[in-house]
Order: C-alpha cells, then structure tokens, then sequence
C-alpha cells in the first residue's frame, strides 16, 4: 500500500524517468508476477519483431516443394499451408506488422493526442468548446464501426490502418490529459511559474506534462493492447494489413475453410495473437495496478 | 428530473445530427468515380451518367447530404446498390432483429455472471480467488472473438457436437432453436464484456467496503452478509450499470466480428458486406442504425443512474 501511495508521488514530480523512480518502477513490475509475465511476453514480441523475418527457416511467401499441408514436425514446427508454406516461418514475419502498426499509430495517437489535450486545456474558450465537440461525436461512433467505415472508403492499406488507429484513440488521449490539465491549471505552482515570466511552452511541457505521465503511460499501454486486438480483428474481417504480406488475422480467416485437414495453419497464428494480446494486457494491467489510474474504456 | 431526462433526448438527436454528417463526410472519401467503380470499365458513358442521376451523385454535397438526412428520418432509406435487394430499409431491419436478439442473450448470460464474479474477487480482495478471477478476465477479455470463437466452435460444436458451428438463421425458428444458435455467438460476446464489468464491479465493492458506515455496521454487530447484501452493494453496483452502458460500444464491435465468425447474418455481417461492396448507401443506413442504439444504451444508462442515485440528479 504505502508502496503504491510513495510511486504517485514520485511520477508526480518531473523526475519519472531518474534511474531510481525507473528502479522503483521494475520493482514494483517485478513484485507482480502477472505483471512480470506481461512484460517479458510483451519484450520477447519486441525481440521477434525484429528478429523474426531474420531468424525465420523460410521467405513468408516460399512454396516449399511437395510440402504441402504437412502437420507440424521438427523440420516444420508449425505444419505447412495449403500451398507448401512454412507456417512457423509465416507467423515470425507476421509479427513484425502486428507490432509495428499498432505501435506507431499508438505512439502517433498519444503524442497528438497529448499536444491537443495540453492546448485545449490550458486555453480553454471557444477553441476548446469546439474541438472538444467535435472530438466527442467521434467517440460516439462504435470504435470497429468507424475503422470499417474509414477503411471501406480510403481502403485497406498499413497507412490507412495506422490513420484510423490514431483517429479512433487520440480523441481519448486528448479528453484525458485535457481534464487533467484543467485540473493542474489552477494549483499554485503554475500560477508561480506564470508570475516567475516563464514561457507558455515550458508551463505545458515541464511543469504540466510530468504531473500526466503516470496517466499517459496506463492509456499508452491500454491503446496500444486495442490497437493490436483491432488490427488483428479487420485482418480477419479481410480489410487489414493487405496480402501477400502475412497477417495473423487474415491467416486464421485463410485457414478456415481448410481447418479440418489443417488445423494447425489456424491455430498457430490466433495462439500467437492470442499470446501477445494477453501479455500487453497484463502489463497495462500492472501500470495501472501502480500508477492507481484506470484507464479509459 | 423530467428536465433532465428531456434535455439527456435533446442530447441525442444533437448527437445523432454531428455523427450523420460525420459519416456522411467519411463516406464521400472513397477514390475514383464510384459509378465506374460499381459498373466496371465497360460501361458505357451514359449507364454512368444514368446511375449518378438515380442516385443523386451530380447533385453538390451540402444538397446530397440534406437529401440523405431528410430521406432518412422520414423512412426512406434510400436504394442500395445492388442489383440483388434495391429497398435498404427493410434488409437492415432485418438484420438489426437478429442482432438484436444475439444482444439480448449476451446480456442475460454476461451481466449477472460478470457482476458476481466482480463481488467474489472484491470480497476475496488480494487472495488466490481474485489472483485467479482477474487473471481469466483478463485472458479472456484479451482475447480477440475470432480467437474465442474458433476455440468454441471447435469444442462446442466440432468435437462435441453440442451446438451447430454456423448460426444460420431461418424464417421458422421456434425459440428453442433460436436459443440453440445463439448460444455460442452469445458465450463469445459475453468473454468480451466479462473482463471489464467485474473489473468495475471489483473495484466498486472494494471503494464502498472502506467507506465508516460499513465499518459502523459492523461494529454494531449486523451480520457480514446482510452488511454487503443490504448496504454494500446497493452504492456499489450503481457505477457498474454506466460501465456496461459503456461496453456496449465494445459489445458492438465484438458483434461485428461474430457474426462473421458464426456467418449470422446480423447488422455487423452486413456492415461488412457492404463496406466490401462499397455500397455507400446501405453502409449508410447500417452505420446510423449502430450508432443510433449505441447513443441510446448511454441515454438509458444516464437516465437509469439518475433514477437510482439521487445524489446526481438535477446537475
């Protein structure tokens, strides 16, 4: 308890990332054994991002010839599709897209997201009335709803994926660092630091920001979990991350009407899906256990 | 309290008119001529011109929009482009009965299990129970559907035969039947709400367990179990119906990939088919509807809390 009540103090204060509040952090991680588990799974997916396509046995889209539908062995640890395609092979390229995508549309949404909430919340006024508006009626659209209405009509595409992911999280970022703003606007040491002639950037980012990191990291990990879950659902929906590239959604959709003789071409891809999905959730989980921040929905 | 819940409808249709043009505008985005899209390249110049007219391309935007908006509050939801079913409104109709009813068994089967499972964890706060509680909500609700749902599919209905693997829907279903076909569409939606209510309801039991007046009860001496049952849960719960009005944002977009999952042919499979098609004015029509039933879950989640909770009521 006095554990958790001493790290909001300490994110509190502009020193969150001091090699001793980052000591205190894998600490705290460390005393949570799912947590623990959400973090190396999330780690090993990192490594196989980039390793993967470099330690795979196979090209993604090799045909190895007459190893068609060949359950899974030592040579093939994940079996082989339809086509004579290693399976194993396939799912390692594959997560370099399923991290890569979520994970810069994640980083794009919280940092504009971040700019946006800092602005309309320190300002306020007509601007804030309006953006603020607008933003909400973009959250009153079913998040899966919008991104299958964006995508139908930019089409399909790793671009137009990243730029629905940032539309659909950064009007969420920016209501929560835009309320928290508010608060923080009128506590003294702004008021201190207006008086000291400091410049409206240096308020924003020095003595703002720091007092939102906890925050930011919680939805920085929660987004960052949806954006895989969705980027995983439109792959099998068949409007994601586009062929010949190898999409774990997509390969479980592609798979299906050969599961009886090839289970494994499934299973493989949604286990691994299914894998990072719940190690990046843990780990939001423990942020938010630490960081006494639940989260928005 | 009447004002309130007035002004929570006003709420709506301002709601409904910025998210109308919202999707309005999103749908004007697709490149190309649409009209040659639809027709293919061997279209002649003036089946092109034909089809633009019947459906009101050449007309300029604020005039389409207006025409779309006015058409579609007055029932007439427009043409779609198809050739196969041209009338949208009684196809989506359709449609949203059957998602409709997959909601309806969702919710019977998910609320009262999440919440109970929250009030268990909140009460065994910090023991192997709650460890074990969380962690299955967590994995689960983690879980993309189509994951669960192939998982089920292949327990419940491949190896043991116990459910059909398709929920395919006929026009003489008897409940049982129904029953039948959604069970499985409906256990994969409820893994999505599981770990999010009973997160909520946890924490909402745990808040209201710290709180002197339970403290005072049970100091004078009121059983554990009429202290929860009666004063406890009462306050907890109240934050838990505004946490599932919120999941039904989820529990849409859970649907969207189910019904694909189980091919049911609900408002979530046709979304889809049309967003393939591009078939504007059906995905049109389909996305209005989502959201309109969305917008209304909120209203009906803020009217029931100002009912139960008179604290917030007039503000």
């Amino acid at each position: 308890m006095s554990a958790n009540q001493n790290s909001v103090e300490s994110a509190a204060t502009p020193r969150l990332f001091s090699g001793r509040a980052i000591g205190r952090f894998l600490g705290q991680i460390a005393r949570r054994p799912l947590s623990l588990m959400g973090m190396l799974i999330f780690v090993g997916f990192i490594f196989l991002a980039i390793f993967g396509p470099t330690i795979a046995p196979h090209q993604f889209d090799e045909l190895i010839r007459g190893a068609q539908r060949q359950a899974p062995s030592a040579e093939f640890p994940f079996g082989t599709d339809r086509l004579g395609r290693d399976v194993f092979s396939r799912v390692l390229w594959g997560a370099r897209e399923i991290i890569i995508i979520p994970g810069v549309a994640t980083v794009a949404a919280i940092i504009l997201g971040t700019i946006l909430g800092l602005t309309l919340g320190y300002y306020g006024g007509w601007l804030d009335e309006i953006v603020s508006r607008a933003l909400d009626s973009l959250l009153a659209i079913p998040a899966l709803v919008l991104a299958l209405v964006m995508l139908g009509t930019i089409g399909p595409s790793n671009i137009g994926i990243i730029i629905v992911i940032v539309l659909l999280y950064m009007p969420i970022v920016t209501r929560v660092i835009r309320s928290a703003t508010l608060n923080i606007r009128a506590s003294g040491y702004i008021e201190a630091a207006k008086l000291r002639g400091e410049s409206t950037s240096y308020i924003l980012f020095r003595e703002i920001l720091p007092g939102v990191l906890p925050a930011l990291a919680v939805e920085g990990a929660l987004r960052f979990s949806y954006a895989i879950f969705l980027t995983a659902s439109l792959g099998f929906l068949g409007l994601g991350v586009q062929p010949p590239s190898p999409d774990w959604g997509r390969m479980v959709a592609e798979a299906r009407p050969n599961f009886a003789r090839t289970p494994w071409e499934l299973w493989f891809p949604a286990a691994a899906i299914a894998v990072l999905v719940v190690g990046v959730n843990l780990m939001a989980d423990g942020l938010r256990r630490i960081f006494r921040y639940e989260g928005q929905i | 309290m009447l004002q309130y819940i007035v002004r929570r409808i006003l709420l709506l249709f301002v709601t409904m008119l910025l998210t109308s043009i919202i999707v309005f505008a999103l749908t004007q985005f697709i490149p190309g001529d649409i009209a040659r899209l639809l027709l293919g390249r061997e279209a002649s110049e003036q089946a092109l011109e034909n089809f633009r007219d019947q459906f009101g391309l050449n007309d300029p935007l604020p005039q389409q929009y207006i025409n779309w908006l006015t058409g579609f509050v007055t029932g007439d939801w427009g043409t779609s482009f198809s050739s196969g079913n041209p009338a949208v409104r009684p196809l989506v109709l359709e449609r949203l009965g059957n998602s409709l009813r997959l909601t309806l068994m969702t919710l019977i089967i998910s609320i009262p299990l999440s919440i109970v499972l929250g009030i268990i964890a909140a009460l065994r706060e910090n023991t192997w129970v709650d460890s074990a509680i969380s962690l299955i909500s967590l994995s689960v609700v983690g879980l993309p559907e189509f994951v669960t749902g192939l998982v089920l599919i292949n327990v419940f209905a491949l190896q043991l035969g116990w459910f059909p693997a398709t929920a395919l829907v006929s026009s003489d279903h008897q409940l049982g039947d129904w029953l039948r076909i959604l069970f499985l569409p409906a256990v994969t939606a409820t893994l999505v709400l599981l770990g999010y209510v009973s997160r909520m309801t946890r924490a909402g039991v745990i808040d209201e367990l710290k709180k002197p007046y339970v403290r005072t009860a049970v100091l004078k001496g009121l059983p554990r179990r009429q202290v929860i049952f009666k004063h406890v849960l009462r306050n907890a719960l109240l934050p838990t119906i505004t946490v599932i009005a919120l999941s039904v944002g989820w529990l849409i977009g859970g649907l969207v990939v189910i019904e694909n999952v189980f091919n049911y042919s609900g408002l979530g499979a046709l979304l889809v088919e049309s967003v393939k098609q591009k078939n504007i004015p059906l995905l049109q029509a389909v996305v209005m509807i989502t959201i309109f039933f969305y917008a209304l879950a909120n209203l009906i989640a803020d009217v029931l809390y100002a009912v139960l909770n008179p604290r917030i009521r007039l503000t």
